[in-house]
């Protein structure tokens, strides 16, 4: 059974505000094979990101969280 | 054909700025208290490192014969347990030196974020497959902090050198693991649902972290107490 595959992964994370139509096509084409689960969690992060307030100055970026 | 930690790196690039945005957040003041309570966090999560990390050997070889994915990442992974054994004694090192309590510590229940974020590894290699872990290492090693970020830290701390030395470490390490992982990625013949349960995996790691470092931002220094020397 292939991995569950959501309706429209480009147009959900396009409705989400993730600039899709400005991705290089194979961007895109990654993004178009998501899954159900891997489109889901990209939108909540989307929104975590959007909640955030612009208040904070940019220093050196550090994305990480713990150490492995 | 797009390699597979290429096709991994490009589900990542859409996630990690929540995180990058989270770490700005928490460190646009830093504070002393708060860098012990990160490094309390740290804790959590590197003394799980090398069990999991033994765990999905296990399970590994507990696949089929016919599974090449399984049996590929056995090496991987008996090579991460050697890199990465003692990392937890040497960030409780840190703990220490930065005036922290490392048996108040120990004696903490560890937080759910990181019970969530290492917790779901176990679920997954045993009930789905152990190559999920894969996305769990390349989030953790993928995104190490800039020198300059630490040096910035430090002095806006005082806190002394010697408390950001595994934090520095990783930075060179983190850089080497990187390749190494993407190589790894690279020679698996993954099938659809491998590839997304390494998708899944690395994203999920991505949330659970934004959840931590969210609440380090929160930190009230008054009410979390990581046991410092008074």
């Amino acid at each position: 059974m292939s991995e569950h595959h959501g309706q429209d992964p480009l147009g959900r994370l396009r409705r989400a505000g993730i600039p899709v139509d400005q991705m290089l096509e194979p961007q895109r084409q990654v993004l178009a094979s998501l899954t159900e689960e891997e489109v889901e969690m990209l939108i909540s992060l989307r929104h975590r990101l959007d909640e955030a307030t612009p208040d904070v100055v940019a220093h050196s970026e550090w994305a990480g969280g713990v150490v492995w | 054909m797009t390699s597979e930690s290429t096709l991994l790196q490009l589900k990542l690039d859409h996630a990690v700025p929540a995180l990058a945005s989270a770490s700005r957040r928490a460190w646009a003041r830093p504070d002393a208290d708060r860098f012990r309570e990160f490094l309390a966090v740290c804790h959590m999560a590197t003394r799980a490192t090398v069990p999991l990390l033994e765990f999905a050997v296990a399970e590994c070889r507990a696949r089929p014969a016919a599974d090449e994915v399984a049996a590929r990442l056995v090496p991987f992974y008996l090579a991460q347990i050697e890199e990465e054994r003692g990392h937890d004694a040497a960030v409780l090192d840190d703990f220490a030196v930065a005036g922290g309590d490392p048996s108040a510590l120990l004696r903490r229940v560890p937080r759910p974020e990181i019970a969530a974020l290492v917790g779901a590894q176990y679920y997954w290699v045993r009930h789905s497959h152990p190559v999920a872990l894969v996305g769990h290492v390349a989030v953790l090693e993928g995104y190490p902090p800039p020198p300059a970020v630490l040096e910035r830290i430090r002095l806006a701390t005082g806190l002394p050198a010697a408390c950001f030395r595994t934090l520095a470490a990783h930075a060179e390490l983190d850089r080497h693991h990187r390749k190494e992982l993407a190589e790894v990625l690279d020679s698996l013949p993954l099938d659809d649902r491998c590839r997304s349960l390494v998708g899944v995996a690395a994203l999920h790691a991505v949330q659970m972290l934004v959840a931590s470092v969210d609440r380090l931002a929160r930190l009230d220094t008054l009410q979390e107490r990581t046991g410092t020397h008074e």
